[in-house]
């Protein structure tokens, strides 16, 4: 599972060619080799782009009714992607749909990585009995049925854009935490770290300039594959009736509203379905050409 | 070990404890309660003295820590307290949605363990070869797909277009009952069910394996010329073994609390749309059960997966 470096390797070709220049450039040049990570790059941005420009972009006021086209298909004059159920232009509630559904996935995500690596670098370094409280309230918060805290956070809460990220948030932190504490484990007990303490770093030298980014790469992994399924997640809580309320334009919301009308009219519910997943491959595919491109071993420079 | 398992599993007891007071906190004070949800909206708006009332004869004018105790007391000794809206007890109401949802459960994780494992082996021996492409691809594909929109649309296929599988329920309504009743009902649902787990042992298998496969006593095993089969087998299975049975076993675990957006779309009587209803009308006892239950089953899980990989991988050491 884990992806952390290996001791004692020497640099290979590629690296000591690789090591003149930044590593961002490095990295771009490895992630540019993966032509499924670029496409999915690219088609992100399409997304992310339309949902900012939405006003500008989308063809129809998303919440405008036209009752004499409702449950229209694809390919409706004008009309794209169809009409739903309530004579509202799909397409233009999707393109709307995106300002809600990425950011409320990838800003949680990020507070969550933050938080957790702190949080593991704490409990796994330092150990004792702080450590084993920290991770047995993170054990706690890892247990709680996710639906279960997401139910009733997200009552509690209320569904504003704030309050729905603090569920994810919630749902979040436990897991990569768990993460990252495993990853820091092993970075512990590797023989570098304890060389660097014979050689008298502080600790927090220690965690942060010997352990962390030895165990970032787990934690970078497994919140990027996160992203893609907290999309999903977010629009489930919509599909459920406990995301974001109508009318607004939301994804799983949209899916939702096509359920009853499977029957007749399936494809309210296949659109907004297929958008949730290729947004999620994306940031799957994404996700994983970075993996490979910060990884040494699995970099790739020609 | 022994004294290992001790400490853990009052640990454990110490989580789910919390776990407990932590949900019944939050129970209580999510608005509305059980007695202007049984009394409904125009009784509440009309007669707040009756809805006093009977706030009086529940108990639920007291504060929540002194309910959640007398609740804790009663829970200990294996009373899980009544179901008022459903009118049974919340023991009997859980057991039957249990057996549902662990039907549900069992179907799709037993193919997914076997599909899961077998493909992340086998992509995992021969990285980046078209097959491990095809296999990481359809796994990042099946990982992607919001699995209430697979239900949806398996339904609009095989059940309203095609006519061929139930759309909903666990039993036919006119006559219900047989093994192969239930299994029609149950193969949508499954399949929606497996898809997820299915990606992502595959993928944490695979990667497993592509580390194990570099490490220097794989490259000692083939230098002595063994074959690559019994490399593979002897040498790089094993080793991943550990890994791999903690990544099944957590697995189950989230399967357990995973099946509820399954559950909702396939109208399947589980876990789930009790806890929803549940919550939806306050019945904070039975909230607490199905929530005990879950996060106890996974409690467990997690610690089966810990003892499981330290049993079998020295280099994992419990503390």
């Amino acid at each position: 599972m884990s992806v952390a470096g290996r001791e004692g390797r020497e640099a290979g070709p590629d690296l000591v060619k690789a090591g003149s220049e930044h590593w961002i450039a490095v990295t771009w040049r490895a992630f540019r080799k993966d032509r499924f990570a670029v496409i999915a790059g690219i088609v992100l941005l399409i997304i992310i782009a339309a949902a900012i420009a939405a006003p500008i972009v989308a063809p129809f006021d998303p919440y405008e009714t036209e009752s004499s086209l409702r449950l229209q298909g694809y390919g409706t004059e004008g009309r794209l992607l169809g009409l739903d159920g309530q004579g509202r232009d799909i397409l233009s509630r999707l393109i709307w749909g995106g300002r809600t559904s990425i950011p409320l996935a990838v800003i949680p995500v990020a507070l969550a990585m933050a938080i957790s690596m702190a949080l593991a670098l704490v409990a796994g370094y330092v150990g004792g009995l702080v450590g084993t409280t920290l991770m047995r309230l993170v054990d706690m918060l890892y247990a709680f049925p996710t639906v279960v805290l997401a139910i009733v956070v997200a009552i509690l809460v209320g569904n504003s854009y704030p309050s729905l990220a603090l569920v994810v948030v919630a749902v979040l932190v436990a897991p990569i935490t768990r993460v990252a504490y495993i990853a820091v484990r092993e970075q512990r007990g590797r023989d570098f770290v304890d060389a660097a303490r014979a050689t008298g770093a502080t600790p927090l030298r220690l965690m942060v300039v010997h352990i962390a980014p030895g165990a970032f790469p787990s934690v970078l992994v497994y919140s990027s594959t996160l992203i893609g399924l907290v999309i999903i997640f977010v629009a489930g809580l919509g599909f459920l009736g406990l995301g974001i309320s109508p009318p607004t334009p939301e994804w799983g919301l949209m899916t939702a509203e096509g359920r009853t009308l499977l029957g007749v009219a399936p494809h309210i519910a296949t659109v907004p379905g297929l958008v949730i997943g290729i947004t999620a491959v994306c940031f799957n595919l994404v996700g994983d050409g970075l993996r490979f491109a910060l990884d040494p071993r699995t970099r790739n420079i020609g | 070990m022994g004294r290992f398992l001790a400490r853990r599993l009052a640990v454990t007891l110490l989580v789910l404890w919390g776990i407990s007071a932590l949900t019944y906190m939050l129970v209580a004070i999510l608005p509305g309660d059980l007695a202007s949800e049984l009394l409904g909206v125009w009784a509440n708006s009309r007669s707040p003295e009756v809805l006093e009332q009977l706030r009086e004869e529940m108990g639920l004018n007291r504060p929540w820590y002194e309910r959640y105790v007398v609740w804790l007391g009663d829970f200990v000794r294996g009373d899980f307290g009544y179901g008022v809206i459903y009118r049974a007890p919340v023991a009997e109401l859980v057991w039957d949605a249990l057996k549902n949802t662990l039907v549900l459960a069992v179907a799709a994780f037993v193919p997914s363990t076997a599909l899961g494992v077998g493909a992340g082996v086998f992509a995992g021996t021969r990285p980046n070869s078209l097959a491990d492409r095809s296999i990481t691809t359809l796994s990042v594909l099946a990982a992607s797909v919001p699995q209430y929109w697979l239900g949806l649309m398996l339904i609009a296929l095989f059940a309203l277009h095609l006519d061929w599988l139930p759309a909903a329920g666990m039993w036919d309504t006119r006559n219900p009952g047989g093994l192969r009743d239930l299994g029609l009902h149950l193969i949508l649902p499954a399949l929606t069910l497996a898809a997820v787990p299915t990606a992502v042992i595959s993928r944490l298998v695979r990667s497993a394996m592509i580390e194990v496969m570099q490490q220097d006593y794989i490259r000692t095993a083939r230098a002595k010329g063994l074959h690559e089969r019994a490399v593979i087998r002897r040498h790089a299975a094993r080793n991943i073994a550990p890994t791999a049975i903690n990544i099944v076993t957590l697995q189950f675990g989230y399967l357990i609390s995973g099946t509820i957006f399954v559950e909702v779309v396939f109208a399947w009587p589980g876990l789930g749309g009790l806890l929803l209803g549940a919550v939806a009308s306050r019945e904070t006892a039975a909230i607490l059960a199905i929530t005990m239950l879950v996060a106890a089953t996974f409690v467990l899980m997690t610690l089966i997966a810990d003892v499981a990989q330290s049993l079998l991988d020295p280099r994992v050491r419990l503390e």
